[in-house]
């Protein structure tokens, strides 16, 4: 089936050169950094972890978003999904591989990467991070491709692909609960120490997911002439408006807890977020961008149930996932280390290399998920 | 006909490239020639045994000093030593370049010990070893000291001497 | 489909619930309970190290606890702040205690410059979620630092609440001085901390900044042992340590 992805016309063989040139530039800033270590990057001893860090959190939940189409359809029969679920599973399956990228782009000794299965510690999360977010990506492989290639075939997937369809519903809620127990169980870290984080991230997990499949739908649409169906997309749509909507909640408690009880630690991480901290308001800019933009997005496809528009829903849908990274990816992972446990405010500023590195990573990913998606779509259209 | 030329010259080609390393040296070869200790009647395990383990020991040794803190190896003759590369070992095999080098840059092997624990000079380790050189190595660190930064170390001869 | 997809809501709400039962016990035994004891434990750990800092004593603009175990250490030193390596160093008060009030406190408790370093907790965070077990916590008290195993994933550094850890951004050798022999260098992509002197007190000496400083303001020893120095300082003076309301039970105690 592979081959499927060998054949293309000149888009797709353009798409597929600017990916991999930017791959390349991203292979090169790494040797850099390999050869001179992490100071090549923004991170310092006060803003330890940075932009890698960030894609990873943001990319596990979209990850976890396969869930999303998963569920409705091997769960409760929503033939409606029919087309679609290959897609997201399929985008788990790239996201998961470019996760394990980014961890291994942020190790300072990547070559002792295997010390994390030579050495288990189960009490770190960190180790059972990598477990997970491994068996979810096997998982996703090996369902997502059996179907397909039943599909290819023109029978029925064998019995054996149903409990691990099922194992992946469990285990897409696992993946991102563990990477919020990650940031939620440090004691030093105010903005993160709180319970809600585990269901904020799976709240805008599932707002981005079906965001970012609303857009690869209209992308394959138009460049792929393949279309997943208007119900698929309506009852996306659906669910990223009320899984936003979560989010935002939460975010909105959040402020509720840290602004009204008070508590100095509990207010200046996001002080420093939202409105500038001992003089240092780099991020601020971004916040209320991310917030005003997500807000307005929820606000547009709330609206699209009462009149559809498909470009309100593309603006609506690009602004749920940009609003999120920044929240997720910046606002989260920078904020929570601003300030320091010292009480310090340093600012964090991404390097050339930096950037470079985490294009080309998501470069990967992007090539991973064009083959993975021409098979799919080759192999749709002519069963 | 055209197939099997190329075929036939891709396979020619394959086993010339792999079989290189054995036809292409000119050089003599010269076994390495290891500088026998100066010091010491007897390592610290028998030498047949040294010979294929001693990364193996090395491993042992690091793991039970940093991790159970347990410095010292017993010696057949009862005696204790540290079980450390640069204090113990280079102390008897005097120098790094003639004993460990020989061997390893001869079969290419490239230990990163060296990135870390530091060289000793050839001709022997520093003598700040011993358990009871305390006072030896608390004058060394003062020197280190006031050779780091001078200001500072006309401020420790003033509050040494108003301490005193 | 119908009756499998109920069977499988009940089967997983079951496996959910007793998952978060499970996990709540598996969380209480695995990261240890809260209790806090001064006496020795049954077991034969017969040495808790720890700390005295007597800040009355700490002279303004005196160094030499920082120089000395910056120097044995082999700690480097770079032009660059973010690339900071520190193993003990002087900071505001406000800074090193800012849990503790910060209102109408003394002009000369504010300007002091407060030592800070790793406290050594008795329940470590950083402990805890280092995947490799390259920072682990020794039968004496010591948080000690594995360089051969650390894979630089800095979540240490994310979980010390003290700011104590430092990573190696760049290769150190360059930025040492003089480089004292008898003890290792780090390479870059490791993360390094004090280690109360562990290799000096294997050789039964003081950490090299308790018998450096002239004006006797670091007091060493063993907490278990009501005979020792430390514990008599403990006894007669009130001393605080650093965020107790976290729960890491650190192991070096401030008298301000």
């Amino acid at each position: 089936m592979i081959e499927k992805a060998l054949a293309g016309n000149r888009f797709y063989w353009s798409w597929i050169t600017i990916l991999l040139a930017l791959v390349s530039l991203g292979v090169y800033s790494y040797s850099q950094q390999l050869t001179y270590g992490l100071t090549v990057t923004g991170m310092g001893r006060d803003v330890s972890w940075g932009v890698y860090i960030a894609q990873f959190t943001f990319l596990v939940g979209v990850a976890a978003s396969a869930l999303m189409v998963v569920l409705p359809y091997y769960l409760h029969d929503y033939k409606e999904f029919g087309k679609i679920v290959i897609i997201g599973e399929f985008l788990a399956v790239s996201a998961a591989t470019i996760c394990l990228l980014f961890v291994i782009a942020d190790m300072g000794h990547p070559d002792r990467l295997f010390y994390v299965l030579l050495y288990p510690h189960p009490k770190s999360m960190v180790f059972w991070d990598v477990q997970v977010l491994n068996g979810y990506l096997l998982i996703n492989i090996v369902s997502g491709w059996t179907v397909l290639e039943a599909e290819r075939k023109g029978v029925s997937p064998p019995n054996w692909v149903k409990p691990i369809i099922y194992l992946s519903i469990v285990w897409a809620v696992s993946i991102h609960t563990v990477t919020a127990f990650l940031y939620a169980g440090t004691p030093g870290r105010h903005l993160w120490l709180t319970a809600v984080l585990a269901p904020r991230f799976l709240a805008s997990a599932f707002a981005v997911g079906p965001s970012l499949l609303i857009l690869i739908s209209f992308i394959l649409r138009k460049f792929a002439d393949f279309d997943v169906g208007e119900k698929a997309i309506q009852k996306l749509t659906t669910i990223a408006t009320y899984a936003a909507i979560a989010n935002f909640f939460f975010v909105g408690a959040e402020f509720f807890t840290a602004f009204y009880s008070n508590i100095p630690g509990h207010k200046h991480s996001l002080e420093y977020l939202f409105f500038g901290l001992d003089g240092k308001y780099q991020l601020v800019p971004w916040m209320w961008f991310s917030m005003i933009v997500g807000i307005t997005s929820v606000i547009i496809l709330l609206y699209q149930q009462r009149r559809p528009s498909k470009k309100l829903l593309i603006a609506a849908c690009s602004g749920i996932v940009v609003s999120l990274w920044i929240d997720k990816g910046i606002g989260l992972i920078i904020g929570g280390f601003v300030p320091s446990p010292m009480e310090e405010v340093v600012e964090y500023f991404p390097t050339f290399i930096e950037i470079t590195v985490t294009i080309g990573i998501w470069a990967i990913g992007l090539l991973i998920l064009t083959a993975l998606l021409k098979v799919a779509v080759s192999v749709k259209k002519t069963a | 006909m055209n197939e099997k030329f190329f075929i036939l010259a891709g396979l020619v080609t394959f086993l010339l490239a792999v079989s290189f390393p054995f036809w292409q040296s000119t050089e003599v070869e010269v076994l390495p020639q290891i500088a026998m200790q100066t010091k010491g009647e007897q390592c610290v395990a028998p030498v047949e045994y040294m010979r294929k383990n001693h990364m193996k020991l090395l491993e042992i040794w690091r793991d039970s000093v940093v991790r159970d803190g347990e410095r010292f190896h017993i010696m057949p003759d009862g005696s204790k030593v540290e079980k450390s590369l640069t204090k113990t070992c280079l102390d008897c095999h005097v120098s790094k370049e003639k004993f460990c080098e020989e061997c390893h840059s001869y079969v290419n092997v490239k230990p990163y010990c060296w990135e870390c624990h530091v060289t000793p000079k050839s001709g022997g380790h520093t003598e700040l070893s011993g358990i009871d050189d305390a006072e030896e190595n608390r004058q060394n660190l003062l020197n280190n000291l006031l050779a780091r930064n001078q200001p500072l170390a006309e401020n420790n001869q003033r509050f040494k001497e108003g301490k005193q | 489909m119908i009756e499998n997809r109920r069977k499988f809501l009940k089967k997983s709400a079951g496996l959910i619930a007793g998952a978060g039962v499970v996990s709540g016990f598996i969380s209480k035994y695995t990261t240890g309970f809260a209790n806090v004891s001064n006496e020795k434990p049954a077991s034969k750990k017969s040495i808790r190290w720890g700390m005295v800092i007597d800040m009355r004593k700490c002279i303004d603009g005196c160094v030499k606890c920082i120089e000395v175990c910056h120097v044995t250490h082999n700690v480097p030193e770079f032009d660059n702040p973010k690339d900071e390596i520190k193993w003990i160093w002087k900071s505001d008060y406000a800074k090193v205690f800012p849990s503790k009030n910060q209102q109408y406190v003394s002009e000369e408790t504010r300007q002091k410059p407060f030592l800070s370093l790793c406290n050594h907790c008795a329940d470590p965070p950083c402990v805890i979620v280092c995947p490799t077990g390259a920072t682990f916590k020794r039968k004496d008290g010591i948080v000690e630092m594995d360089f051969h195993r650390c894979i630089g994933c800095r979540f240490c550094m994310s979980a010390c609440p003290y700011g104590s850890r430092s990573f190696n951004w760049r290769d150190p050798r360059p930025a040492i001085g003089n480089i004292t022999p008898e003890y290792p260098t780090r390479e870059k992509g490791v993360v390094e901390k004090c280690n109360f002197c562990s290799e000096r007190l294997a050789k039964g000496q003081q950490p090299a900044c308790v018998e450096e400083c002239p004006e006797n303001v670091l007091t060493f020893g063993n907490l278990y042992d009501q005979n020792t120095e430390i514990r008599k300082i403990l006894k007669e003076n009130p001393t605080i340590t650093r965020k107790p309301e976290l729960g890491t039970n650190p192991s070096v105690f401030y008298i301000t």
